[in-house]
């Protein structure tokens, strides 16, 4: 069923993910994942869930993550608590992808919805056979207080899933 | 059926890569998959596969791969025309991993097995939980002119599947 403003956030949602520590700065180090528990830490805050099809890839990359890492001041100085960037991809290659992007603060967190689960749960993925499997669509999503204000998914491009629609949304 | 020396290389294997080029030399650029057909690229070569199972996670990048890198030339010395690192991982991770870790070089390529399929079929695949799914395990393979020379999969740890043991069989 698919996700809309004005519902509730699920309940039980766990997405995976490894915390940035200094020791492990370098994008060959590795750390351990461990589990995201969105209600016990998301239960009374206002975060901008950004999902991508894949770590590395054209359009992620270049334009759709790099913009809301700049603009992260302005998101919180609009009540944003935490920004969760989302893919299908492991939570290795998803602490790599945060790496690359020079993303060192523990409120802007890449973590991983496995097989897709979460976002399949909401309408919210995307087939991508056979070299790229079930993935997580292009879309934001803002939860404030367990109730979801917006939520919007690009087939194509970046527009409703991009930091200046969330701003203007926030 | 596990592959085992001796085997003829099973016919229409095809994985797919993002081939490095110096247009797209920074991590946070992306080229475009192709497939890479091991038989028409390979069938009259020596090829080293060395399979992981997963980019950017501990022991593959701390231990596993960097030594192939490092060694590169000497297996060149032994008659080895092109390593390939293969992983579940998308071309887009491995593209990335093999800019990680500082590779330019052509023939030693970074690729993808789909959802495993080669390995699977070979006897050569792991199982792991929903984050990862299924992977390609931790072994080594030479093949020469479309013969199995050396299979080795290590459960634990980089042993039958690390450079040293290659070089030692080539």
């Amino acid at each position: 069923m698919t996700l809309k403003a004005g519902d509730k956030f699920p309940e039980g949602v766990k997405f995976s993910y490894i915390a940035y520590r200094p020791e492990n700065a370098d994008i060959k180090s590795c750390g351990i994942p461990i589990t995201l528990d969105f209600d016990k830490e998301f239960g009374d805050k206002t975060v901008v869930i950004v999902s991508i099809p894949g770590a590395f890839t054209p359009t992620c990359t270049a334009n759709h993550i790099p913009p809301f890492v700049e603009r992260f001041a302005a998101l919180k100085s609009k009540g944003v608590n935490a920004v969760i960037v989302l893919s299908a991809n492991d939570p290795f290659v998803q602490s790599a992808f945060g790496k690359a992007n020079g993303v060192t603060d523990e409120s802007f967190i890449f973590a991983t919805d496995p097989a897709a689960e979460f976002s399949k749960s909401v309408d919210l993925s995307l087939d991508l056979p056979p070299v790229m499997g079930t993935r997580t669509a292009r879309y934001a999503i803002i939860v404030s207080n367990g109730v979801v204000k917006y939520v919007e998914k690009d087939a194509q491009g970046v527009s409703g899933s991009g930091v200046d629609a969330v701003l203007a949304a926030l | 059926m596990t592959l085992t020396v001796g085997d003829k290389f099973p016919e229409g294997v095809k994985f797919s890569y993002v081939a490095y080029t110096p247009a797209t030399a920074d991590i946070k650029a992306c080229g475009i998959p192709i497939p890479l057909d091991f038989d028409k690229e390979f069938s009259d070569k020596t090829v080293v596969i060395v399979s992981i199972p997963g980019a950017f996670t501990p022991t593959c990048t701390a231990n596993h791969i960097p030594p192939f890198v490092e060694k590169f030339a000497a297996l060149k010395s032994k008659g080895v025309d092109a390593v390939i690192v293969l992983s579940a991982n998308d071309p887009f991770v491995q593209s990335a991993f093999g800019k990680a870790l500082g590779v330019t070089d052509e023939n030693f390529i970074f690729a993808s097995d789909p959802a495993a399929t080669f390995s699977k079929s070979a006897g050569l695949s792991l199982d792991l939980p929903p984050a990862f799914g299924t992977r390609t395990a931790r072994y080594a393979i030479i093949v020469s002119k479309g013969v199995v020379k050396y299979v080795e999969k290590d459960s634990e740890g980089v042993s039958g599947s690390g450079v040293d043991a290659v070089l030692a069989a080539l």
